[in-house]
Parts: structure tokens; sequence; C-alpha cells
């Protein structure tokens, strides 16, 4: 299986989560070109012309995640010097804002680059987080990175606007976050809401500023979330409104999702209720519609996703398909809360065997888990069927969507599932 | 010590510091230290608290009259050496390896500040080299001792190559475990979670382990290896190899590789006698290759003369297989970059057997000269005739076919990192192309200097050729074809990028037709025109 990422994994993605936002890895260059790659894959911001551009000292021809490459002198003497040596290279590109994060074993030396970015007199460009991540899980370091960068931000608040939106806890290692964020605009808007802004999905220093006035945020997957939440809340009386059927993964938890904040926000939920039935027919037509349909009910899965993701996942799989879980297994960072409704979850479909059991014991139909661990339980024979539903296979480039929040997203877990031979 | 206080009169006359103090060896420390208390507090009228009185008044004197100070006079390794064993130091102290204004006298090399240039990063580090290297040997686990991130990458990464390949049930990215090290390290040290790992993983059933360790570990300084002896000695059973590549400290993934072969190789059975018809490889490495059958090519060549592999050493692996290394009658790297070699070399001592100086062929000069070799140490000259003449002729019939399309044509070679290009330049002869530039990298790993080399063949040759350089080439030189070996390859003009191809011909062949098809295919295809 895949050894999951943790949170200084997590804290590199949440910085290039922001449009104009760049991740500084002060580490050695051997923790750069993963990372510089998965970011990549799952937020391209390449350009024309980006190897000539960016082939100077700290980048060396990659634009994505420069990095100070410790050595083994830096760990001894410290690397204060690299860190005053790239400032200037890397604060003189544009609006670009830079966030450095330290490498594991950066973080044991204890190099103060706050305070050296303070000295060289590039405050408003350059920030770092001071934390080392690695004791965190990822979504917890992707979370408190975010908190982080609006906390360096310090947006000011000047009003508020009614009918306003803010969406929280949507990583951009979910795969196709950014067709999830259409998809979860379009219901928003359907209710009368309109977005100002998704920190930590796509989201610029403009959009910050702005994201101060809306009215609520909406969450949609907590463990990405919860302290950003909770630092709008209190800093800027801006309440956050989650959904107790978890993130909106799947027909039920959209309706549900939509539903809860239409109520919390009092607005009317009927024309994404509609569109929602308009989904669910259509699905409809097009099972029975189809001679040769494959036949999922009583379809046995694999689960390994955010708690938050597999709780509607799993209630939705099994009452919408009649499929049941043989492995579920949450990744590190979901709160004991959303862990004991899972379990009691499957405690209801007699599968309560199959929290944490391995996923590899015996052959299922399907395994749902991030694109990677999805794709080897297919290859090695312990499923049927693996479906990407976390950080995506960086194995493959795709272009068709495959978001797995809103209605798209359960589109996207239909067509999976119904493809399985 | 005897002369102690010789030595260090010795040291403060060399670097020109004054003695301040001389405080002497008493059991009252012990005795402070018991109490939680200094022996200032506790003895106030003591010896050794008469001393430590001497230090404080120096440094308030100091603090108050500056001109006290004294500039010390720096002293490099070799004198420190000289001073530790009793000889007065010759020539001038601080020899021109330090910096000044830097503490000299605490540190165990001199500082050097390192600039930040693309000459002197390492871009890798020398835990993934090993893990990458024991991850080959199929019956054993390896324990990355570091955070959990650093697993992540590393199996994420090998995992990529084997999605994409698509291949096999046992995979190496899951032969990886990780001690996932977190904050707490840093306080308690690591080791009692990598001996909780190790026991676990025996507990599992596992046989064989390799520990690497991060450089997490290695600036903590754990000790991995007392650990791992501890549990050694309680299952004597179970071969346990300790691998100390402390992420970057120790070098990058070149030195890590061959640190895990070395590891390997202490399983070697030195009683083990080679066995006719019998080969050894080394090093195989099929980073980038496509399609389920990676290795295709390798085994075919020996497949077709009738040649059973025995050790496929630090490709896929058993640490049985290994340690029957010496059936192999004929041991062959796959090849020649400085990876390969070193690790030749280490088979040669550590195994005692020879390693052929050619490496695995590619290219049809190679295949014949591979040929002739086998069938003279095997007694199998007919067949390996017959094999290499079919090969020959399937070779010089397909290049027929494509030199239409390449003949002609004009070429420059970027080569940044690649030590052989041998192969390429055969290529590109037999297809027809002329090699108008060959411009080498900083980073390069020469085979021989380019000028004996390139200028010898009449190439055209340029080192620490940059992407300036090329482009200026390309406008200049008007070239129809430009190869790379860095993957830059979104350039104005017909650009492909090469790495060495599979062994035999068919690697060739293949890489041969894509440089034909190249030829006819849009210079710039059209979703670049949307950038």
């Amino acid at each position: 299986m895949t050894i999951y990422p943790d949170g200084f994994t997590g804290a590199l993605m949440a910085v290039e989560s922001f449009e104009d936002g760049r991740a500084v890895l002060h580490g050695p260059g051997g923790c750069r070109g993963y990372h510089s790659y998965a970011i990549s894959r799952c937020y391209s911001k390449a350009r024309q012309g980006d190897y000539e551009k960016y082939s100077v000292p700290y980048f060396f021809g990659q634009p994505r995640v420069p990095c100070t490459y410790m050595d083994e002198d830096d760990y001894i003497h410290g690397s204060d010097h690299k860190i005053k040596e790239s400032l200037p290279i890397l604060c003189s590109d544009g609006d670009v804002f830079n966030v450095f994060i330290r490498s594991p074993g950066a973080a044991l030396i204890g190099d103060n680059i706050t305070d050296a970015i303070e000295r060289a007199g590039f405050s408003d460009k350059a920030m770092a987080v001071e934390e080392s991540l690695i004791s965190q899980p990822f979504s917890s370091g992707y979370d408190h990175t975010v908190r982080t960068i609006l906390k360096w931000m310090r947006p000011e608040k000047r009003g508020t606007l009614p009918g306003t939106v803010n969406i929280l806890g949507l990583p951009i290692s979910s795969n196709d976050w950014e067709d999830a964020l259409e998809d979860l605009k379009h219901l928003l808007e359907l209710i009368g809401l309109r977005v100002l802004s998704s920190p930590g999905a796509g989201c610029s220093r403009r959009d910050v500023s702005e994201s101060v006035a809306a009215e609520f945020n909406v969450i949609v997957s907590s463990e990405y979330c919860a302290r950003t939440a909770k630092f709008y809340e209190e800093e800027y009386g801006i309440p956050a409104i989650s959904c107790d059927s978890g993130s909106p993964v799947g027909f039920d938890a959209v309706e549900e999702w939509i539903k809860t904040i239409a109520s919390e926000t009092g607005k009317s939920a009927d024309r994404a209720e509609e569109l929602i039935r308009d989904r669910r027919e259509r699905v409809f037509r097009r099972i029975k519609g189809c001679l040769y349909t494959n036949k999922v009910k009583c379809n046995d899965f694999v689960a390994m996703a955010d708690g938050s993701v597999l709780l509607p996942l799993i209630g939705w799989l099994y009452d919408y398909l009649g499929m049941i879980p043989e492995s579920v297994t949450p990744d590190p960072g979901g709160d004991e809360e959303t862990a004991v409704r899972i379990r009691s979850l499957l405690r209801s479909m007699g599968a309560e065997d199959a929290w944490r059991s391995d996923p590899a014991s015996r052959k299922t139909d399907f395994a749902f888990a991030d694109g990677h661990t999805a794709e080897m339980l297919e290859m090695t024979g312990s499923c049927f069927k693996g479906i990407d539903i976390g950080y995506p296979s960086l194995a493959r480039t795709r272009f068709l969507p495959r978001p797995i929040y809103g209605l798209s997203g359960a589109m996207y877990l239909l067509d999976e599932i119904f493809s399985k031979e | 010590m005897e002369n102690e206080y010789d030595i260090v009169e010795r040291f403060a006359d060399a670097v020109g510091l004054p003695i301040v103090a001389r405080i002497p060896r008493s059991e009252l420390f012990a005795r402070a230290e018991s109490e939680g208390r200094t022996i200032a507090e506790l003895f106030p009228g003591s010896d050794a608290a008469k001393e430590f009185e001497k230090v404080a008044t120096h440094v308030l004197s100091i603090k108050k009259n500056r001109s006290e100070l004294r500039e010390s006079r720096p002293l490099n390794d070799e004198q420190m050496g000289m001073i530790a064993k009793g000889e007065r130091i010759t020539g001038e102290p601080g020899a021109d390896d330090t910096e000044k204004g830097t503490c000299r006298v605490c540190m165990r090399k001199p500082l050097v500040r390192k600039a930040t240039t693309e000459n002197r990063i390492l871009s890798s580090c020398a835990t993934a080299g090993a893990v990458y290297g024991c991850l080959s040997v199929s019956d054993a686990v390896t324990i990355l001792h570091g955070p959990r991130s650093c697993a992540h990458i590393m199996s994420a990464l090998k995992g990529i190559a084997e999605v994409k390949r698509g291949y096999g049930t046992d995979l190496q990215s899951v032969r990886i475990h990780s001690t996932e090290m977190d904050d707490t390290v840093s306080v308690f040290g690591g080791a009692g979670t990598l001996e909780q790992r190790i026991r676990d993983l025996i507990l599992e059933g596992r046989k064989n382990f390799f520990i690497v360790t991060s450089c997490v570990s290695g600036i903590i300084g754990d000790n991995a290896i007392d650990v791992v002896n501890a549990i050694s000695n309680e299952h004597p059973e179970i071969y346990f190899r300790v691998i100390e590549a402390d992420g970057n400290i120790t070098g990058d993934m070149g030195t890590g590789y061959v640190a895990s072969a070395d590891a390997m190789l202490d399983a070697v059975d030195g009683s083990v006698s080679p066995e006719d018809m019998t080969v050894n490889t080394i090093a195989e490495r099929y980073l980038f290759r496509r399609g389920r059958d990676p290795d295709g090519g390798t085994r075919a060549l020996f497949s077709a003369l009738g040649i059973r592999m025995n050790c496929r050493f630090m490709y896929e692996t058993t640490l049985e297989s290994i340690k029957n290394i010496r059936l192999g009658k004929m041991t062959f790297a796959a090849g020649d970059d400085a990876e390969s070699k070193r690790i030749s070399r280490l088979v040669e001592s550590k195994a005692g057997i020879s390693v052929e100086k050619g490496t695995l062929p590619v290219g049809l000069k190679g295949y014949k000269a591979f040929h002739k070799k086998m069938g003279e140490a095997f007694g199998i000259g007919d067949v390996a005739e017959e094999v290499c003449l079919r090969g020959e002729r399937r070779y010089l019939s397909e290049i027929g076919r494509l030199r239409k399309r390449t003949e002609g044509k004009r070429a420059i070679i970027e080569d940044r990192f690649t030590a052989d290009i041998d192969w390429l330049l055969e290529l590109l002869s037999d297809l027809g192309i002329e090699v108008i530039k060959i411009g080498m990298g900083p980073r390069h790993e020469w085979k021989e200097h380019p000028e004996s080399r390139y200028g010898e063949m009449g190439i055209p040759f340029a080192e620490n050729y940059s992407i300036g350089d090329l482009n200026s080439d390309i406008r200049e030189l008007e070239p129809d074809l430009v190869l790379t070996d860095s993957g830059l390859t979104s350039l104005d003009v017909r650009a492909t990028g090469y790495i060495r191809p599979d062994v035999g011909i068919e690697g060739v062949l293949e890489f041969g037709r894509r440089l034909a098809n190249l030829m006819s295919v849009p210079v710039i295809e059209g979703w670049r025109r949307y950038a």
C-alpha cells in the first residue's frame, strides 16, 4: 500500500493551492523533486518559457517548489546565508508570495527564517511556516498552513456582503478539484449564494482580502479546514456551516449538504434539489435502459479516504447501489466523532468487521482509495477495479474531469463503478 | 591523560589565545550533578569552583574592556591533528580554508560557505539511493528510519514506475516500511520507534531486513546499529544490515545506491563455485522503460544463446540468489555510469568474481562484439554467430527502411548527464544523420575528455553548454533535429529526449523509428499553440 504523506507534504501542497503562492522548500534537494512533480500534477501553473525563466539558482529550471538545497555544512553551521541569498531571487517574481516550509531534517536545525526575511526587508513578499509538521497528518498540515498564510495576509474587514460565502476544505490534492469547485459553486448559486473565495483551493491574495466580507463559510471536508474555519469565526465573526453527513460525496450527501446550507442561510434549496433530482432520473434511465448493465448489487468494496468522505460514500454505495463494505480505513487526521459515526454505520450494515481491516486480505469488487493505492490494488489482483477518490495517481495524465465532490463527483463514481468489466 | 596541559598550552599558543583557567577533574562534579546544582553553589570553596570564578571574572572583565579580546588564529584539520599527537604545528595557522568571523575551534572541519549553484547542489539523497537498491531484494523488507513523508516520496516514486508499466504482483514499492519519525524524536531519539518497527515486522514473519537511516536520524544521532545489533543477537537466523545513509549528509542517490550494494554483498557465500552456461548481471535499471516487459531485451539476449541468468544483482533478486552469486560464470554490468562501475568493483572485491570489461551491449557494434565474446567463453561459437547474424540482418534491414526519412539530416546533441552516447552516435551515423555539435552540460560525467573523443571523430563539441547556448546554436546552425537528455523538448525545432535504450539491437531500432517519425510529424504540435 502507498505510504500516505504527512503534514510536511500537506504544508507544501497548501501553499501551492494559492493561485499566487509559492512554496519554498528549506531543506535538501532530495525532498524537492517529488513534491514539485506532485504539486504540478494537482495544480498546474505551467507557462511557456518556464524553463528559461527559472533557470536561475534555487529554481534550476523548475518553477515549482524552489529549494535552498541544504547540505551537510548547513546542518552543522546553519543556512542563514542561503535564505538571505535566495530572497531577492524569489521575491523578484511579480506578485507571487513565497512561503518557506522546512523539510523534516531542516526543522531540527532551528534557522530563524522569519527573522531572516524581516532583516532582508521582504516581509510583504515572503513568510515562513515555522512549525515542523511531520507529526501532523497531511490534512492537518494543509489546514495549519492555509490558516498561517491567512494570518500573515491579515485581510482587513470593511463589512459583510449578504448572500456571500467562502468555500473551505477543498484540498488541491483531491482529484480534479477545479471541477469540484465549479460544481459546488453552481449548486450554491442555485440557492442564491455567491462564492467570494476558496482558501486552500485556487484562491489568490486578492480573493483572501475579499473573503472576510463573506456572510458564511461552507465546509467541504472538515479535516482540511477546521482551524481555518475557526480563524475566520474568531477573527472576523464569519460562522462556518458544516454538514452532519460529511462531505458532498454521492447524491444523498450532496443534497444534504446544499439543503443544510440553504437552511442555515435562509435560502430556498428548490432549484438545487431540482437539479439533483434530474441527475438521479438520468441515472435511473441509463441503468434501466441498458440491457447489459453490470450488476453491482451485493458487490463488495474497500474504502480508504478521509473520514468526511468515507461517511457519505459508504452510506451512498450501500443505500443507492446495494454494495457492501469489506474494508474501511480512514486516512490519518479525522476527528473521533466522524470515526464513531462510520463505525456505527458499518454496524447498521452488519459490516462492523470492515473497520480498519486489511484492504488486501481478499479480492473485492472495488477499491475506493487514493489513485496510486487504487491502481496498485487492482494491479496486484486485490480488487477487480480500483477507483481514484483521493490523492491522485501521479502515473496518469487524464483529461476528462474526475472529481469526487458534487454532482459531477457522483456521476464520476457511477461511471467508474458501472464500467467495472 | 598524560601531558594534557601541555597539549592545551600548545593549542593555546598556536591559536594565540590565553588559558583563562584550569578546571581540575573532581568527583565534586558528579555530586553536584546528582543534587541538581552547580559546583559553585554546592562547593563554593573548592578548587574547581575557584577556577570557574576565574572564568566568570574574565568574562566580566572583557565585557567592560573589549580591548582585552584577542583575535584567534584558526587551525586547519592537519594542524589540529599535529597538536593532538603532541607535535608542534608547522605552517601558518589558519591556512586559507577558513573564513573570517566564525567560530573555528569547535568544528571538525573548516567552514566553507557554499553558494547554491547548479554544480554543487545535491538534487537527490543517499537515503533514496539506498532504499531503491534494497528494494530490489524481494525476500527482504526495507525500513526507512525517518519521517513518513520521506517513505511516502520513495514508495510513491517507485510505485509510479510500476503502475506505468502495469506489471507484476510482487511490487517493490510495497517492500518499504517507515518508522514514521515525528517531532518527539528530537527529544527522545528515534531508537525506540525503530526497535518497535523491527519487532513488529519480525512478528509478522519477515526474515531479512535492511534498515536505511534518513537525515533526521543522522542529525539527531540515532545509533541504529546498536538497536539492530541487539535484536540481531536475539534472532541470529535473520539477516540484518544497517545502511547509515543519513539523507543527503553522506551524499547523493548514487552514494546510497552503492552503499546498499555493499550491504547486500555481505551475504555472498564464498565457497560457491561457478556453473557453466550461467551469467550474472549488475545494476540493471529500466527507470523510464515503457511496457510490461522492460527487461525483455536483456533476457532475450541470454536466452537466445541458451544461457541462464543467475543473480540479477540490484535489479530483482533474492538474498539467496545474492548468496549464490558466485554460481555465475560471467558477470556483466548493465551500464558504465559511475555507480555501475563502483558496484562492479565492490562485487569483485566482496564476491571474489571478476566483472566483464564491457557492459551489456547497446547497438550493433556492441551486439556483435558481445556475441563473439560469448561464443568463445562458453564454447558456443556457432550458435552465437548464427544469432548475431540474424540480429544484424534485422538491424540493417530496418535501418535501411528508416534511412529514407533521416538521411542527410543534421543534428545537435545536448548531452548534460549521460556518460555513454556511443550507441547514439553509431545510430545517427547508420541513419545518415550528421552530428553538427555536441553540447556538454556542467554535470557531465565524461567517459573520456570530449576533446580526445569527439574532436577526433570530427564533431565540434562545447563544454558547460547552457540552454542559452543551445538556443543560439539552433538559430545559427539551423539543425533539423535536437537530441537532449535534459528532457527539454519544448523548443521550436524538432527535438526529442533520449536515454540509454534497451540492450541488444531492438532498443536502438525503437529509438531509430522515433527519430524517423520525428522527421515526418509537425515541428510544433497543435496543443503547444495555446500556451
